[in-house]
């Protein structure tokens, strides 16, 4: 992965705190690769789904099929689908319709499938990365806001630099394959996840994460002007445990017992970005949500 | 698992955090960071 540390860290951190990533860029700034490339390094298993609009639940969690054995004798069998993985690549999310969407639901939330009335426990660790193109809107299922809840990161990986341009393309389309080493084992990272949530939270801190999301709502005295101007709702009550879950993790890339204010402003973006709901106002005067969370976190420095 | 209790956050840290757990845990991940790039 050529020039993008941004992305790798946050994927990382969304994989730690034993959530979901939501990638957002265009397509062939190697989203795949990076799945690939994890699955390689951490010995899991990966799959990849590509959403299109006639993708039915069935198609991602499995279905019954009907089997004949030697006797003749014909049974039901569960034939599992591509979430069946520890790392699946969601990829343009955004193109199946909402039926499809929510049976990622339950995976994502649960760690589990249930089909025709069966419960599938899923292997952990379990992540869904999935991706959404910004460019494309046509014909786009855009994802609701409490799906995009359950997710506790969302990246947004920019075009790279022309330096890096030119490093890429020498780097893949010659006759070298760059395989990745293998760095960890699946329980190794296991015990990592359960690691990441034994990273001290001080209660000063919790109240550090409490005030930024509060600070996101409109309605609240302590947001500031633009988040009361240009914000339709602020972040929900798993906003804030999204704070403190990757604070967490954050803290332990750094080789720390405890979670500090700048584990929460570091992961304040990608945890905050799609989690308010901006107002037309913000379109006209193209202000992101970046931005705002960037003034969120100038009311609590 | 229930919805909820996927976020459940242990508030009460433990009293000792295993230091050398910490110390691989860290090393492991930023070993796997510089093979991501």
């Amino acid at each position: 992965m050529l020039g993008q540390p941004a992305l790798c860290r946050e994927v990382m951190i969304g994989l730690l705190g034993g959530g979901n990533v939501l990638i957002e860029g265009q397509p062939g700034l190697g989203k795949t690769l990076l799945v690939r490339t994890l699955a390689d390094a951490l010995a899991i298993e990966a799959s990849r789904i590509q959403f299109t609009p006639d993708l039915m639940p069935a198609d991602i969690t499995g279905t019954q099929v009907l089997m004949r054995d030697d006797t003749g004798k014909s049974t039901l069998e569960f034939r599992k689908g591509p979430l069946f993985a520890n790392l699946v690549l969601a990829d343009e999310i955004n193109r199946a319709t909402p039926k499809t969407q929510s049976a990622l639901l339950e995976a994502m939330q649960e760690h589990a499938i249930t089909v025709a009335g069966v419960r599938y426990q899923l292997t952990e660790p379990f992540c869904v990365i999935a991706t959404q193109n910004p460019i494309e809107t046509e014909g786009t299922y855009p994802l609701p806001e409490a799906q995009l809840d359950r997710f506790l990161v969302k990246v947004v990986v920019g075009f790279p630099t022309i330096d890096v341009l030119r490093s890429i393309g020498i780097a893949t389309t010659g006759t070298a394959t760059q395989a990745a080493r293998r760095v960890m084992t699946r329980e190794q990272l296991i015990a990592i996840q359960r690691l990441v949530r034994q990273i001290v939270v001080a209660p000063h801190v919790a109240e550090v994460a409490a005030k930024i999301t509060m600070a996101t709502h409109p309605e609240a005295v302590e947001s500031p002007a633009r988040v009361k101007k240009l914000v339709r709702f602020g972040a929900s009550p798993r906003a804030m445990q999204a704070l403190l879950l990757a604070g967490r993790a954050n803290a332990l890339l750094a080789g720390r017992a405890w979670v500090g204010a700048e584990d929460l402003i570091a992961v304040a973006p990608p945890v905050l970005r799609h989690r308010m709901i901006l107002g037309f106002d913000a379109t006209l005067d193209g202000v992101t949500t970046d931005a705002l969370v960037g003034d969120v976190l100038g009311t609590i420095q | 698992m229930s919805q909820d209790s996927a976020f459940a956050l242990p508030f009460q840290a433990p009293a000792v955090l295993d230091e050398h757990a910490l110390a691989t845990a860290t090393s492991q991940l930023n070993t796997l960071l510089e093979e991501l790039g």
